[in-house]
């Protein structure tokens, strides 16, 4: 683990309900420093595309160690984000994010396709919960 | 070389001083030269020779030998012995040859003709022989044609270079052919642009077995576009040679249809059960989230920040209701003959814009309608669900940042007592390139506001179900709906007895 590393996380998330209760859950927690958020996985992804930009604007926080991933968004859905992310992460140099879904479908095919790839850590029915932020914590030492 | 001098003159005096029936014959069975012995016994110019299959008196059943004959030395490659076979001459009178067949290869390598030799045949017991094969081969051809002619199905019969030899009626009426008759027409020459079945029907011949081709477009003459299974059968001769075959085409156009359509459905009812599963739940559990985080703030005392929470768990619920109502909507469109009455368009407009009045007032627009007197004989239900989606989508999507704010609904008679509405707004439209696509399932112009994305699915599904149609402009000032809505038939009284 590297020590250097600061809790900071992203939440990709197009409802703006959702990811003030997420955000106050793991807030709460104590456990989780820098949170912030975009509302699409283009969004998500045009951070990482401007990755300079992104670091001063959240100078200790990106590349977050975590990231909250959605599944349906209108402009780019969660799935649509993990396949441009691992073609990018491919050819950098940082590590890349713990990435965990955080999504209201408990679909069957849903929960499958995402756990099968490689870079989604955890699958978490919404809403967040305080137990679920907890044990995020402690799994990743955050 | 002095040969190399000897003229077409040199060559054709020679040839036809041979009293053998020499003939040339080219690809497709096509007769391109023949020796004067020959020219005498058809009783035909070498122009009138010219370009046929064979000559009009020759017996079509033994046309349909020869043809077969030349096949097999165009794909062979190598010379034929018929030891006997009948030729009519231009009385009508038959005569049996011995007949060599030999190819004819070009500078390629390919057979690319044939020449035959015939001699006539002395031995009465061969001749006599050969004449009862002919009789039973002219029988079987004879039952085979007859049995194709009268088949209450598309089937033709072809002999091996393609040509037709007999065809069913109800093949005439499914390509819609209104042509002369097409006994010895190549199939390629008119039929092939409407169904492509040469290939098929070549590799039944050269496999010697039955071909089957399932969903092929067919262009009938006139254009109408249907869809067909395809049987393609070789039939044989009484030697067990293949003599061509016989194809029999199926209309499969409704089950085909009504089958992509059933998948189309499937496909779509799969997808919407999927969406409104996700929409459905989606506010619940924002909802159950807030609970639950507002447990923590009253243990805590933030009684701020419950009642912010509780203000967002308000607008959750509302959003469900409206997406509940919207699902409920959309059933009630896939009901079949809802009731038909008299609607009055200004009366019903009205009706809408009071319903509406709180949000009209909210969001300070100003409403205005000329629909007073325009009446239409419809299913109330649909017109009512059609116009209120789209003047509560014009009232929704205004514009806040114009200080002017306007939605209008105009109604003229339409054709045959229908209707024609504008519904126009000046509120925040939409690109021009979403027009197609605003009426699909879930489609949205926007994600800025909430919405089920099944409002204008809903109008298209009445509209379709009324016979009616909607268009739509959207500029930077102005999104217009123009709906058509028909009027269907009063219920005329019973006369009295």
């Amino acid at each position: 683990m590297n020590t250097k590393k600061i809790p900071s996380l992203l939440i990709v998330d197009d409802s703006s309900f959702d990811v003030l209760l997420t955000k106050k859950i793991l807030e709460k927690t104590g456990r989780f420093e820098h949170i912030y958020a975009v509302t699409d996985g283009a969004e998500a992804l045009a951070m990482f595309q401007n990755y300079e930009h992104s670091r001063r604007q959240h100078p200790e926080a990106f590349p977050p160690l975590m990231i909250l991933l959605d599944i349906n968004m209108p402009l780019m859905s969660g799935f649509e984000f993990l396949s441009a992310y691992a073609r990018l992460e491919s050819d950098a140099d940082y590590d890349p994010s713990i990435i965990v879904m955080l999504t209201s479908s408990s679909f069957e095919n849903d929960r499958n396709k995402a756990l099968e790839d490689p870079l989604v850590k955890d699958y978490i029915v919404k809403p967040m919960t305080r137990q679920r932020a907890l044990e995020l914590a402690e799994a990743y030492g955050m | 070389m002095a040969e190399d001098k000897r003229s077409r003159h040199w060559y054709k005096t020679v040839l036809d001083a041979i009293p053998d029936l020499i003939l040339v014959k080219g690809n497709r069975s096509k007769l391109l030269w023949a020796n004067k012995s020959f020219l005498d016994y058809y009783g035909m110019t070498e122009q009138e020779l010219e370009d046929i299959v064979d000559s009009p008196h020759s017996d079509p059943d033994d046309t349909v030998q020869y043809v077969k004959d030349d096949h097999r030395v165009f794909i062979t490659g190598s010379v034929l012995d018929i030891p006997s076979e009948p030729i009519t001459n231009a009385n009508g009178s038959i005569g049996y040859f011995h007949t060599i067949k030999a190819p004819i290869f070009d500078e390629t390598g390919n057979v690319g003709g044939t020449v035959g030799v015939s001699r006539r045949v002395a031995d009465a017991e061969v001749v006599a022989t050969s004449s009862r094969d002919r009789q039973q081969r002219k029988l079987q051809l004879s039952e085979l044609r007859t049995f194709v002619h009268d088949i209450p199905l598309a089937v033709a019969m072809f002999d091996v270079k393609l040509r037709f030899l007999s065809y069913s009626q109800a093949w005439r009426e499914l390509f819609e052919y209104e042509g002369s008759a097409l006994d010895g027409e190549f199939y390629d020459h008119a039929f092939e642009p409407c169904l492509a079945l040469s290939e098929p029907m070549n590799a039944a011949i050269g496999g010697q077995h039955t071909q089957r081709c399932e969903a092929m477009a067919l262009r009938t003459f006139t254009g109408t576009e249907l869809i067909v299974d395809v049987a393609v059968r070789p039939w044989s001769m009484p030697s067990g040679e293949v003599g061509g075959v016989i194809t029999l085409v199926h209309d499969v156009t409704e089950e085909t249809r009504a089958k992509r359509e059933l998948q189309r459905l499937n496909e779509e009812l799969l997808q919407f059960n999927y969406r409104v599963s996700h929409d459905l739940l989606a506010p619940l559990k924002t909802v159950r989230g807030f609970i639950d985080l507002c447990d923590d703030e009253l243990r805590d005392g933030n009684l701020e920040s419950v009642h912010d929470y509780h203000e967002i768990m308000r607008q959750n619920v509302i959003r469900l209701g409206a997406l509940v109502e919207d699902v409920l909507n959309l059933a009630r469109a896939d009901v079949r003959d809802l009731e038909r009455t008299d609607i009055e368009l200004g009366a019903l407009v009205t009706e809408i814009f009071q319903k509406y009045q709180a949000d009209i007032e909210k969001a300070a627009i100003q409403v205005s309608h000329e629909c007073d007197g325009v009446t239409l004989h419809s299913e109330r239900v649909r017109v009512l669900q059609v116009i209120e989606n789209l003047v509560s989508n014009a009232i929704k999507y205004h514009h806040p940042e114009r200080r002017e704010r306007r939605v209008s609904v105009s109604a003229r008679a339409g054709k045959d007592g229908g209707a024609v509405l504008v519904i126009r707004d000046n509120g925040i439209g939409f690109d021009a390139s979403q027009a197609s696509a605003i009426f699909e399932i879930f489609k949205r112009a926007t994600s800025k506001y909430p919405g089920s994305g099944l409002g204008l699915y809903i109008v298209k599904k009445h509209l379709d179900r009324l016979g009616g149609s909607a268009r739509v402009v959207s500029s930077r000032d102005d999104t217009v709906f123009e709906i058509v809505i028909p009027s269907v038939a009063r219920p005329q009284k019973e006369p009295l007895p």
